[in-house]
């Protein structure tokens, strides 16, 4: 019996006490050894997955319920994706945590987190895989509130409450199976077959949906990700934005294509879901000021066309959505973490107290326009690949279904992606390029803070030149069989002529150097040049935030009536203030209450309901 | 190669109109060589609205202490190289105001000039053919003749060209 | 090494950058010739573009002082890239019917966003705030002319079921050209509306407006680098045009004389077409033309999408 895949969760959690007693550096060299550790034997297991799937019984807790370790191709990119953020992350914080008190929690924490996220992806069965999802909400919920802020207590409470009502869910329906199936086993419940055919199972299905989607973020139970995502820590946003909802979308996958047969109501539903989160998501994006929020409201959008991939139901759909989440993983890492290294420097996370960066910290420019041009889905770059993809899938599905909603969903995405290009050039220009109003003296951050941005970018770079070749033959087309591509996108080409093109424009430019280069001051009209003049960020999307349509929608927003933990709270809070007008705290009406519940019970036992 | 850049430059003119303290007399007219009856463009003149887009300078009016060093700055913004042209008598040498307290009196005071059309104001026609004496098309009409003062006693007014004026 | 040699050679010279930018000038001339004849004026002589790009080769090149070097000289390099390649595939798709050449539909549809996206960021890079303003208004056009583009091209996409370039001309060639239906006549409308605005024509010049903000995005360049900026419009004058006929009005046919003829007329209507309302309309305030493209125009769009799924 292969113990290794056990490692990969067995470290991080035993490691984790270790962390919390260790001082100082010590602490934080130990913390990247040992994430450096768990992504070595991840890259090690891989090719042995590549074969056949590693699946053992483990642990043996009642005759019908075991716990199974399930190591296939699926799980094995997920988790070497997690090992990978993981490992970038926690050397990203060896630099960025920089407050002294509370570290040995932090780190304690970070390592019992990713030891969780590997769990929940290695399990094999449904019910270690519900004790380790819970274990990750935990471990990522004392993460989100580390700062002890009021604004991050809020929020990590908020996420609490919506991830334990999604998991109550998923608990409920995971129950359901085990009566009506008599085992929790992943590759059992797969090997049966289960149609989707009573109404019973339908809600079970909308149980799952729910669960495993309050973890991913789609719409309408998204809302406590731009509240939770801020709030944390920057490298711990990097790894929920990165991985934490990766493993949400991984059980939906785990669900909807696997244990039940695919089923075309579900699909629709899917794509649905999926196209609505795109389109909120960019449009919430596209009026933020504070820079997290904006990327938080990114995931949710990203995680949209991942969601949407999924949905097609067609195997380049679906492979699409799945190099999506690998890209995405990829580009919003690096997006949180550059923001960190400007928030670092600048201490602050409103986007109008940055601007003209570029100069003092080029690193950090050049990694976030990579990135912003990445998730944006600009040729070359790798989020177009799976953006192409996905666009493939639909066309697909629309030649075999012809109804007037996927070319609906096709257009959604289409023009979000045009969305997502706008508001990243609201944040490139307010952070690195436009003028500062006061000088700025900041320096570029440390070298343990710019390898983890530059291996990342340098990563998207080659998931897009290269994608038939890396990405797509090793991690992506194994896992979803019987891929066909009806478009056409040679990258490796088209990054050679566009460069090409480039230097044809740049010997142009040469050309006419006839005189010398010369630098001067901004025209602008003659007058003395002021900082103060030019559009912050706020005034950037002036037009579109006032328009009628969406001025009316973005008060609304405003005011949370879109938002279901709001409205649960206002019916909550209404139903027990009703409730509580009964405790009027006078002795006789208690009596009066005693005596009339007594009268109707006697009433109810002798009539005899 | 560059020879032909060179005769690039002659065949289209890129102009910037600016108003140093004109009454805009010469602005109509300068604006009436542009619309379609007069047909700058067969020249290959074109109207722009940045000053580094330009090739020519049109400056009217007699430069007032106010517009000074906005001239300057509008002139360093012009990339090189770049022709200055004094329309008007005002921007040619002060006009009727060339002993005036507020202005410089002409345009040449405050910044190179290439080209003077006189007039008061010049007509978009006169416009015209200095632009096309200035490239060459046709020879010139007049020579610049330099007049002196005589029999007036002494200057009404004396007043020296303040410092403050070349300073920024 | 030829195979890497003959895609630079079509990219470069024909049909991509030289080819391309060489009749685009030419076109652009016939812009400027026709909005003359329509003033009751003579125009330019047919060499005045070519000696525009000439004198703008002979400037001086300036900089903003504080502003971003990187970003402010690759930003019309970016552009230049963009169009190129994505001229060099609506040809070659054109030429060579049977094999495709770099990308599909999709490609070509994102690789036309570089333009503007090269100007966007060319105005945020230059220091200078008439720059930024036309920036965001740049953006704020592409947000209001993306929708509709993209649900126009959809119909294209519907009617073939592909999105290989090589499928919708076969189709074309089969069927009749997609323009003489209901939808097809609907559908060009609305496209040549978002190639006025794509092109920065009047009456949706916004982003250049010369005596509003000085100029716009452009502001601040000169010399080499608008030369660069200028020779990108050329080619979209051309590409965009070329991209209407593949996809609605029958696809280009250059192997016989009769073929390019009617090229040559498809072309020169829509040209015309432009040129007329270009020269006919003043400049709409950016909320206005916000307002419009998300409403008349996007209700013409989508009806054109209803209409071809319903097979009208």
């Amino acid at each position: 019996m292969n113990i290794s895949p056990v490692l990969l969760v067995i470290i991080p959690v035993l490691s984790a006490p270790l962390a919390w007693i260790l001082k100082g550096g010590l602490r934080e060299w130990f913390s990247v050894a040992v994430t450096l550790c768990v992504l070595i034997l991840s890259v090690f297991l891989f090719p042995m997955v590549i074969e056949t799937p590693l699946h053992y019984d483990l642990f043996k807790v009642t005759d019908n319920i075991v716990i199974t370790v399930n190591l296939d191709l699926l799980s094995i990119v997920i988790i070497t994706l997690i090992s990978f953020l993981g490992f970038l992350a926690t050397l990203y914080s060896t630099r960025y945590m920089t407050q002294s008190r509370g570290l040995n929690k932090y780190y304690c924490l970070l390592l019992l987190f990713i030891g969780s996220m590997n769990g929940t992806v290695l399990s094999g069965d449904l019910f270690s895989m519900f004790l380790l999802w819970e274990a990750m909400t935990m471990a990522a919920f004392f993460l989100v509130i580390f700062d002890n802020t009021i604004e991050s207590i809020k929020a990590g409470i908020k996420y609490f409450v919506m991830s334990e009502m999604g998991a109550l869910f998923m608990l409920f329906a995971i129950i359901a199976i085990y009566f009506q199936e008599g085992t929790v086993d992943m590759a059992t419940l797969a090997s049966r077959g289960i149609t989707v055919s009573s109404n019973f199972r339908h809600m079970l299905l909308l149980f799952f949906l729910l669960g495993t989607g309050v973890k991913a973020g789609i719409i309408p139970i998204h809302t406590w990700l731009p509240d939770a995502h801020p709030a944390a820590p920057s490298p711990v946003s990097a790894l929920l934005s990165g991985v934490m909802i990766k493993v949400g979308i991984y059980m939906m996958i785990r669900i909807f294509c696997h244990i039940f047969s695919p089923v075309f109501s579900w699909q629709f539903i899917l794509c649905a879901l999926g196209s609505a989160s795109i389109i909120i998501g960019v449009m919430m994006a596209i009026k933020q000021v504070d820079a997290k929020r904006l990327l938080a409201y990114h995931s949710v959008s990203q995680i949209g066309y991942i969601v949407l991939g999924i949905g097609t139901g067609v195997s380049v759909g679906i492979a699409g959505g799945l190099f999506h989440l690998l890209n995405h993983a990829m580009f919003k890492g690096l997006l949180f973490l550059s923001i960190g290294a400007v928030i670092h420097r600048m201490k602050s996370r409103n986007l109008s107290d940055y601007g003209g960066l570029a100069r003092a910290m080029p690193i950090t420019f050049i990694t976030c326009s990579i990135a912003a041009l990445s998730i944006s889905g600009i040729p070359p770059f790798n989020g177009f690949v799976s953006k192409w993809m996905i666009y493939i899938g639909l066309v697909q599905r629309f030649t075999t279904d012809g109804s007037a909603f996927t070319v609906v969903w096709l257009a959604a995405a289409m023009f979000g992606s045009a969305l997502t290009l706008a508001s990243f050039v609201k944040l490139i220009y307010a952070t690195f390029l436009t003028v500062p109003e006061k000088p700025q003296g900041v320096k570029e951050v440390s070298v343990a803070m710019w390898t983890p941005m530059v291996v990342m970018a340098g990563l998207c770079i080659i998931f897009g030149v290269v994608a038939w070749e890396i990405p797509l033959k090793f991690f992506v087309l194994p896992v979803v069989p019987g891929v066909s591509f009806s478009g056409y996108w040679q990258p490796g080409l088209a990054t050679l002529l566009l460069i090409v093109a480039f230097i044809a424009g740049g010997i142009i430019f040469i050309a006419g150097r006839l005189k010398k280069v010369a630098v001067s001051t901004p025209f602008v009209g003659g007058e003395e040049f002021e900082p103060e003049m030019g559009v912050s960020p706020e005034g950037f999307y002036h037009t579109i935030k006032n328009a009628e349509f969406f001025k009316a929608i973005y008060h609304q927003a405003e005011k949370k009536r879109f938002d279901i933990y709001d409205i649960g709270k206002n019916i909550v809070v209404i139903f027990s203030g009703a409730l509580s007008s009964i405790h009027t705290g006078i002795l006789s009406t208690y009596l009066l209450w005693i005596i009339a519940g007594l009268v109707i019970l006697l009433l109810v036992n002798h009539v005899g309901f | 190669m560059f020879s032909i850049l060179e005769k690039c430059f002659k065949k289209s003119i890129w102009v910037y109109h600016t108003n140093a303290s004109a009454c805009n007399g010469c602005d109509i007219e300068i604006i009436n060589a542009l619309t379609p009856f007069y047909d700058a463009e067969r020249f290959g003149i074109k109207l722009v609205g940045s000053p580094r887009h330009a090739d020519a300078l049109l400056v009217t009016g007699a430069v007032s202490r106010q517009v000074c060093p906005r001239l300057k700055t509008l002139y360093k913004s012009v990339p090189e190289p770049k022709l200055v042209f004094a329309i008007g008598s005002c921007a040619t040498g002060g006009g009727i105001w060339f002993d005036s307290y507020n202005l410089v009196g002409g345009v040449d005071k405050v910044i190179p000039v290439n080209f003077y059309i006189p007039g008061c104001p010049p007509r978009p026609e006169a416009i015209l053919f200095g632009v096309a004496v200035a490239l060459g098309l046709v020879d010139k009409k007049v020579v610049a003749e330099y007049l002196k003062e005589k029999g007036f006693p002494e200057l009404v007014h004396e007043r020296p060209v303040a410092e403050s004026l070349w300073a920024k | 090494m030829m195979e890497i040699l003959k895609p630079v050679f079509y990219l470069l010279i024909f049909p991509g950058l030289l080819f391309t930018g060489v009749l685009g000038l030419f076109f652009m001339w016939v812009d400027r010739k026709v909005t003359a004849l329509i003033q009751s004026r003579m125009g330019p002589p047919w060499y005045q573009c070519y000696v525009d790009i000439g004198k703008l080769l002979y400037k001086q090149v300036i900089i903003p002082a504080g502003s971003n070097r990187l970003s402010f000289v690759t930003a019309p390099l970016i552009g230049l890239a963009g169009i190129s390649l994505a001229g060099g595939i609506i040809w070659m798709v054109n030429i060579n019917k049977s094999v495709s050449f770099i990308g599909d539909l999709i490609v070509v549809m994102y690789l036309l966003v570089l333009p503007s996206l090269a100007l966007i960021i060319g105005g945020a890079a230059s220091r200078n705030p008439f720059s930024s303003v036309g920036a965001s208004r740049e953006m704020t056009m592409v947000f209001a002319y993306e929708l509709p583009f993209i649900l126009v091209i959809f119909t294209a996409v519907i009617k073939t079921r592909s999105v290989i370039f090589a499928d919708i001309i076969t189709y074309q060639i089969q069927n009749g050209a997609m323009f003489w239906s209901v939808s097809g006549i609907v559908a060009v409308a609305v496209f040549l509306i978002c190639m006025l605005a794509k092109l920065c024509y009047l009456p949706f010049d916004i982003p250049e407006a010369e005596s509003e903000i000085i100029g716009g995005t452009l502001a601040e360049y000169s010399g080499a680098l608008l030369a660069i900026f200028k020779l990108t419009n050329a080619m979209m004058l051309l590409a965009l045009p070329l991209f209407l006929i593949t996809l609605f009005l029958g696809g280009i046919v250059v192997s016989s004389i009769k073929g390019i003829l009617f090229l040559i007329l498809k072309y020169l209507v829509i040209l015309i077409l432009v040129i007329l309302v270009k020269s006919t309309h003043p400049r709409l305030r950016i909320d206005q033309a916000l307002k419009f493209f998300l409403g008349p125009v996007l209700g013409l769009a989508i009806i054109s999408v209803i209409l071809t799924v319903l097979g009208v």
